[in-house]
């Protein structure tokens, strides 16, 4: 939590000296409401868990929502002449995770220029997207919220904002983006607070990687030829999931097994473009992993290749529809080495159609894995009773019958969702 | 036949001078389709403006779009880039949008996301959907270029105030209307008036133009209404703070100033 106020000082006084006295002030966001239930009945804990002695709440405590919570959002804009300021922080109310509940600044970083022009710089907490995939990520290792993807709050809460420093240069034939995280920011992932979870054995996370000499550095090289963006990615950290597995050490009293996060480089490619009336997209990586690169440690993810390809048109007026088809080989395979399979391959579909002046809209969005035999469908009806009044229902469906698979796991998570927005 | 020359010449030289309205022959209708269409979206090398958009449905319930438009023209009548920034409604503030008119092809757009820092490309093969949920379509906001549609001189009246050319078009190739009519005023040579129809008579959708005022030499539609009637929906475009060769830079048009707002265009 003390990250926090560092950060919010250190934004503070940047905007401090960017931003005149005179600048005007003005406060938007939203309220919102939202509530989600599970669609079933929580199974047993993983059988390969033993018997752990105390579980989480889901297990233990018979959590039947998983949305319920308030949530007041405070955005305000600052600009100097020579820099300017952003922040979003969200008021939560928070009735399923106790600990959800407070400020939570979302975003408060600052802008500037320098060398004419072509240095960008943004200092602060900020959202960082980049790769081309819809809805699946490669070479985009910025921290992401699956909890909140899952649960079915809105899209912008995918993305965990990074406390970071983002420099752009421009100018020359290649675009450079860097962004640079002091302190390692890993995924966030169901812990059993709210979502039931499937892990090989039944062993607390521990991030050691959370200092400021563990930080994580990301790379974009970029260049648009016509309206073809070309790009490359180098990303120098760890694995975003915990997928190192750290057994107990007999020989010292009262060690304990936990998971943590490995070592990874990421170097890789994309490219993105108009085809046929539509957009294409193709994009590949090598998911270096340092700490196991030959493969040979049972208990540290291989290397892998990772690959999609992409394409997205409008078919008729309002109405959008997309495929895309996904793979990762893991190298050095061995058979039965852990759970992972040789080959993973994902297909997803996405169908949106807008209504009654794009005042309704219907949304599908399928992942489906062919090798794992899983699926998860998030649907969603959003209609905008005014500009300011929002209500969105919608509905998150896992599928799968092995525990083990991403999708399968999430089985008991199945939900559905109502959310009640006032923006201003 | 000696006889015949004075009158003949006589004739002829009083044709010369007759007022040219009532001489047969009809103006031109592309060539007039041509002028209206650079002078409404061509004006200058680039321009700049604050657009308000108020959509009225059939209930009179309304909703407002506050946005920066900015526009650089690569070709006249040719090549163009559009760049939006929305101030309203609140959901999508600092949301940005670029469009890549290619009358030739397929355009490109991109919109990003602030709250995701998400760049997407949009599919643009569509032209015809709607624009931000208003009565424009994309098509309609960068206009339809004159050279889609075969274009016939129907007339001259005074339509809504305006000395006209009324023009009638047919697209050349199939699409989502089967005939327009166009009025031009005579005057300022702009579009003042469209109507739409479908293959059945049926009236699709009304553009108007309210108000006209000269900005920095160029006559500029200031205000503009779309209406579709069947949907008895409304949406009413003012135009507002417009520059024109400013010296737009060909830059600003990419991902750079797509997620960094250029400030000196956009207002805070």
């Amino acid at each position: 939590m003390h990250r926090h106020w560092i950060l919010v000082t250190v934004a503070a006084l940047l905007i401090g000296v960017a931003v005149p006295a005179a600048a005007q002030f003005e406060l938007h966001g939203f309220m919102e409401a939202a509530g989600g239930v599970r669609l079933q009945q929580v199974g047993p804990p993983p059988a390969s868990w033993g018997s752990p002695g105390v579980l989480p709440p889901v297990w233990s405590g018979g959590q039947d929502y998983t949305l319920r919570e308030a949530r007041l959002q405070l955005k305000s804009d600052f600009y100097g002449s020579n820099a300017e300021a952003h922040f979003v922080a969200d008021i939560l109310a928070d009735q399923v995770a106790g600990d959800g509940t407070g400020i939570i600044l979302r975003e408060g970083w600052t802008k500037f220029n320098a060398f004419g022009d072509h240095l960008e710089a943004r200092v602060g907490r900020q959202p960082t997207t980049w790769g081309t995939g819809d809805l699946i990520f490669i070479n985009d290792l910025f921290p992401k919220d699956y909890v909140s993807f899952f649960i079915g709050r809105e899209d912008q809460y995918l993305k965990g904002p990074s406390d970071a420093v983002r420099l752009g240069w421009f100018g020359l034939p290649l675009a450079v983006d860097l962004v640079y995280t002091p302190i390692f920011a890993p995924n966030i992932l169901p812990t059993g607070e709210r979502l039931v979870f499937w892990t090989p054995a039944y062993a607390p996370v521990q991030d050691p990687q959370q200092k400021i000499e563990n930080g994580e550095t990301a790379l974009r090289l970029s260049r648009a030829i016509g309206s073809t963006t070309l790009a490359f990615y180098g990303y120098w950290g760890f694995w975003k999931n915990p997928s190192g597995f750290s057994p107990a050490d007999t020989s010292v009293a009262g060690s304990m097994p936990y998971y943590y996060y490995p070592q990874l480089n990421v170097y890789g490619v994309s490219a993105r473009g108009s085809l046929m009336g539509g957009v294409a997209w193709v994009e590949g990586g090598w998911y270096d992993s340092t700490d196991d690169r030959d493969g040979t440690d049972p208990l540290i993810a291989n290397s892998e290749g990772r690959a999609m390809a992409g394409y997205e048109r409008q078919w008729w007026s309002d109405f959008t529809g997309g495929l895309q088809f996904y793979w990762e080989g893991v190298q050095d395979y061995q058979p039965g080495e852990y759970v992972k399979d040789e080959n993973y391959t994902l297909v997803t579909l996405r169908l949106m159609q807008m209504l009654r002046y794009q005042t309704v809209k219907l949304s599908a969005f399928g992942y489906y894995s062919p090798s794992e035999a899983d699926s998860y469908v998030r649907l969603a009806v959003g209609y905008d009773y005014t500009d300011e009044l929002n209500l969105t229902v919608g509905a998150n469906l896992f599928q799968g019958d092995d525990e083990e698979t991403l999708f399968g796991m999430n089985e008991d998570n199945s939900n559905a969702y109502l959310r009640v927005r006032y923006s201003f | 036949m000696k006889k015949l020359i004075l009158p003949v010449l006589l004739v002829a030289a009083l044709a010369a001078w007759w007022p040219a309205p009532l001489r047969a022959q009809a103006p031109d209708a592309e060539a007039l389709m041509k002028e209206a269409h650079l002078n409404m979206y061509y004006a200058g090398d680039d321009g700049s403006a604050r657009v308000k958009m108020t959509i009225t449905d059939k209930n009179g319930k309304t909703r407002e779009r506050d946005f920066t438009i900015l526009r650089k023209d690569f070709a006249e009548g040719g090549e163009q880039r559009y760049y939006v920034y929305f101030y309203e409604p609140n959901d999508v503030r600092r949301t940005t949008f670029m469009a890549w008119k290619n009358p030739d092809g397929d355009d490109a757009r991109w919109i990003y996301v602030p709250s995701l820092d998400l760049v997407k490309p949009l599919s643009a093969n569509d032209k015809k959907s709607s624009f931000v949920g208003s009565d424009f379509a994309y098509e309609d906001v960068s206009g339809r270029h004159w050279s889609d549609d075969s274009h016939t001189f129907l007339r001259e009246e005074e339509k809504g105030g305006y000395q006209t050319w009324a023009i009638e078009s047919t697209p050349k190739s199939g699409d989502y209307f089967a005939k327009k009519t166009t009025w031009i005023d005579k005057d300022v040579r702009l579009v003042v008036r469209e109507e739409y129809f479908d293959n059945k008579g049926e009236l699709l959708k009304v553009f108007e133009v309210l108000k006209i005022e000269t900005v920095d030499g160029f006559a500029t539609a200031l205000e503009r209404r779309m209406t579709t009637p069947r949907k008895n929906n409304n949406t009413l475009i003012v135009f507002d703070s417009i520059d024109y060769n400013q010296g737009i830079s060909a830059d600003i048009f990419s991902e750079r100033y797509l997620k960094s707002p250029p400030r000196e265009y956009i207002a805070q």
